[in-house]
């Protein structure tokens, strides 16, 4: 932890090739305790770039694998446009840019669908499937105010107590007929009358900058 | 007009000038003048005097770093007259020409002839790239990086104490510029396989560290250590005091030439990872730098800034924060119009315009990507420039992906081929990278392309079930292929628009920065048009028309004082200002 510590916060070490099997573990680590470091696995991806030699295929899936639990981020993206060109055909990382395209396009049942027939690829990276769960519960939310249970189901791949559960979890009503509640269209409301102003907030902020700097000189 | 009649070859070049004999077989006489004209001569002999004086304690003043942005004028001034298809003379030639050999003892004669030699190679880099008849070699590649290398070891380790030495910041800015532009041109030349020859294809073979990004990376680095500027700027966002910033630094921070050093380092940094695909270390770099009003009109070096405010924004594009692209690009172009260019007949001013205006020009065609999505109010300038490039709406909604293809090829910054190309099969790979990183955006993109029209109908209602949104889009999207319907997912049918309307929200919600970091931020929605599901019926939620608050009008007129002022008050033209 110390090794990744200085590698992060010192920019010599981050490229330094020499540091590869390092973060490489890392890497593993990270899959295995569930835990995340972009920085460090981004830092990884790019030595890939600049050292070819040292391109460890199985790493860059598990790094894929990671970016794509810590969906809504970006960080997808950001690996995609470090992993050179004529790597894309792999066929582990192919599959996984297949399963970031059914997750990016909200296309949940597809993935769902795909994952069981590749199960094989997510093996080693623990918590992967409630990542997932997690940013699918997400994007409703910014969505739905309310939708059938059947409807749930198939987006969230759960089913009968195990859905309830969750449906409970997350405080969603589920109603007699069917229908779940996720939230009320006050909060719509008050989501579009944040964004209204979000603009002036900017603009508020660097006019007192300038009026504190202003008095100042 | 004084030869010391030294010959060449026992001129008595000291052992740490020796790489220079290297790329004399370029400078042959069709690239250069025979002979240096008064003029240049008198230019080469106030340049020395002015770096022998600016060096002694005690006319360290502003008056003298003025003389020698004057000379730094002079400079581009000459070699518009005398240079436009020649080379300045070689460092040697100058060196006899002033009489100056290697037995005059003396850091400020080194300096002399560091500064010399880069002015030097920057402008025959420059020359190579128009059309003047003057490629640069192999040689040529091996004697910059020595040049700029040399250069910034002699201002950082060979002395053990920081130099009493100054230089205007649009000189220090150029030069660290220079240093990016020599390896970006380096590695574009190397990746061109085909048009190298056998010899220069076993010379490249042989040589695996020339100009390699480790080494780039590594000199900014240092820069960026030795004048502990990261520490000062945290000091002053800290307590908002320039003293206190300067406090932070250490003996080498202190000073304007290393401080600045160091400042234009952390530029060049974000450029770098930007060139090579790494926007999350890009913006990373950059950590300690705010993008407002207020920060932008401080930078006295109008390409400095526009290139930090670029290479943000592109990275912000890749990283879909579309607010925030929007953000630092309206900030650019209502500075633009603050700074005075073009207006001298000094033709460095010249120059710098077109390349100020060639940037703004790419900020406005990564807008015209941004626009159609979320439609904003810009100011008046903005929306005039982008009045003509709205061409791209169009190839948005009928999805003419080549055109967008080229619109991206002009937008985004040259990308780097970092790997050893392959000397036996001659496979061109310079075109690859811009490729790759078109189609990592493209694959970003292609599901907001029907955001517009979708946005289109939505506008018209307060709620609309999905079967018939479906109906009007299937309309639309009538001419396309059941193949190109899957490939591209149009949602044309219930299951894909529910898909796509996620999909909507999901792309819209991203980080927006909120006065930190600039790759901090919280989660906003970028919609300016809020709607919800409710089972199968899509409701708009309306936006009640609020009264104007005091607040807001209030931010309104104050705006409106600010832009006046920026118009009157021109960034303050002397050259050294902490530049927060």
């Amino acid at each position: 932890m110390e090794e990744i510590k200085d590698i992060l916060s010192n920019s010599k070490e981050k490229s330094n090739p020499g540091k590869s099997e390092v973060l490489q573990q890392f890497v593993l680590t990270q899959s295995k305790e569930n835990t995340y470091c972009k920085e460090a696995n981004i830092i990884l991806l790019k030595m890939y770039t600049l050292f070819p030699e040292c391109h460890h295929n199985l790493t860059v899936c598990l790094i894929l694998l990671k970016a794509l639990a810590a969906l809504p981020e970006t960080d997808f993206v950001l690996c995609k446009s470090l992993i050179p060109h004529n790597k894309h055909n792999d066929s582990g990382i192919a599959r996984i840019f297949k399963m970031h395209q059914f997750l990016e396009r909200c296309q949940f049942n597809e993935f769902w669908l795909y994952l069981k027939e590749n199960e094989d690829i997510i093996k080693g990276v623990t918590g992967f499937k409630e990542s997932i769960l997690t940013y699918i519960k997400g994007v409703i939310k910014l969505t739905y105010k309310s939708l059938h249970r059947d409807m749930l189901s198939k987006l969230l791949y759960t089913k009968g107590k195990e859905l309830d559960q969750l449906i409970a979890k997350e405080g969603w009503k589920l109603k007699e007929n069917g229908t779940v509640e996720v939230r009320s269209s006050a909060d719509f409301a008050a989501i579009a009358s944040k964004q209204y102003s979000s603009f002036k907030e900017f603009s508020v902020q660097s006019i007192s900058n300038s009026l504190y700097l202003d008095m100042n000189q | 007009m004084t030869y010391s009649g030294v010959n060449r070859s026992t001129s008595g070049l000291t052992a740490e000038d020796n790489y220079y004999g290297e790329g004399q077989e370029a400078y042959q006489s069709e690239l250069r003048q025979s002979s240096i004209s008064p003029e240049v001569s008198e230019f080469l002999y106030n340049l020395l005097e002015q770096i022998l004086f600016t060096t002694q304690e005690e006319v360290q003043d502003k008056q003298r770093k003025g003389e020698l942005s004057r000379l730094y004028d002079n400079y581009f001034y000459l070699s518009d007259k005398y240079y436009q298809l020649y080379r300045w003379p070689t460092v040697e030639e100058v060196s006899r020409h002033l009489n100056i050999d290697s037995e005059i003892e003396g850091w400020q004669i080194s300096i002399f002839r560091r500064l010399y030699s880069e002015l030097f190679i920057r402008h025959s880099l420059e020359l190579s790239e128009s059309k003047a008849p003057a490629p640069f070699s192999y040689s040529d590649y091996c004697d910059s990086m020595d040049i700029y290398l040399g250069l910034f070891n002699l201002l950082l380790n060979e002395c053990k104490e920081p130099l009493n030495f100054d230089l205007p910041s649009q000189w220090i800015w150029d030069i660290i510029n220079g240093f990016l532009k020599h390896h970006e041109s380096f590695l574009i030349w190397r990746s061109q396989v085909k048009k190298r020859s056998l010899k220069e294809r076993q010379l490249l073979r042989d040589s695996d560290n020339l100009w390699t990004v480790e080494l780039v990376l590594n000199a900014l680095n240092t820069l960026i250590k030795f004048s502990n500027i990261n520490e000062q700027l945290e000091a002053y966002h800290k307590t908002k005091d320039p003293e206190a910033a300067k406090e932070a630094g250490n003996k080498y921070g202190r000073q304007p030439l290393y401080r600045n050093l160091g400042y234009f380092s952390l530029f060049a940094l974000l450029k770098l990872h930007t060139q090579l695909g790494d926007f999350h270390e890009g913006l990373l770099s950059v950590k300690n730098i705010r993008i407002t009003h207020q920060t932008l009109t401080r930078m006295t070096i109008p390409l400095s800034a526009i290139n930090l405010v670029y290479n943000m924004g592109f990275c912000y594009f890749m990283m879909r924060r579309y607010l925030d692209v929007i953000r630092v690009f309206s900030e650019i172009t209502q500075l633009t119009q603050s700074w005075s260019l073009g207006q001298g007949s000094i033709s460095g001013e010249q120059i710098m315009k077109i390349q100020v205006e060639l940037i703004v020009n790419k900020c406005n065609k990564i807008l015209a990507f941004i626009t159609p999505l979320i439609p904003q109010n810009f100011d008046d300038k903005t929306t005039k420039s982008l009045s003509r490039i709205t061409t791209l709406n169009e190839a948005i909604s009928t999805f003419r992906l080549e055109e967008l293809r080229d619109y991206f090829y002009q937008c985004c910054p040259q990308f780097l081929p970092t790997t050893t190309p392959d000397y036996d099969n001659l496979v061109d790979q310079s075109e690859s990278c811009v490729e790759h990183q078109w189609e990592v955006f493209l694959s970003d993109y292609i599901p907001q392309m029907f955001i517009p029209r979708v946005r289109g109908y939505l506008k018209f209602y307060a709620s609309l079930p999905l079967s018939k949104l479906a109906e009007f889009l299937a309309s639309e999207y009538a001419e396309f292929s059941q193949e190109q319907v899957e490939k591209y997912m149009i949602p044309n049918d219930i299951e894909r628009l529910r898909s796509f309307l996620m999909c909507y929200k999901h792309k819209m919600y991203s980080p927006v920065w909120m006065g930190d970091s600039p790759l901090e931020g919280m989660h906003r929605s970028a919609n300016d048009l809020e709607f919800y599901l409710d089972g199968d019926m899509i409701h708009i939620v309306e936006r009640k028309k609020r009264d104007q608050t005091y607040e807001e009008s209030f931010v309104d007129e104050i705006l409106k004082l600010r832009d006046l002022r920026s118009q009157i008050i021109k960034p303050n033209q002397s050259f050294h200002q902490a530049q927060y």
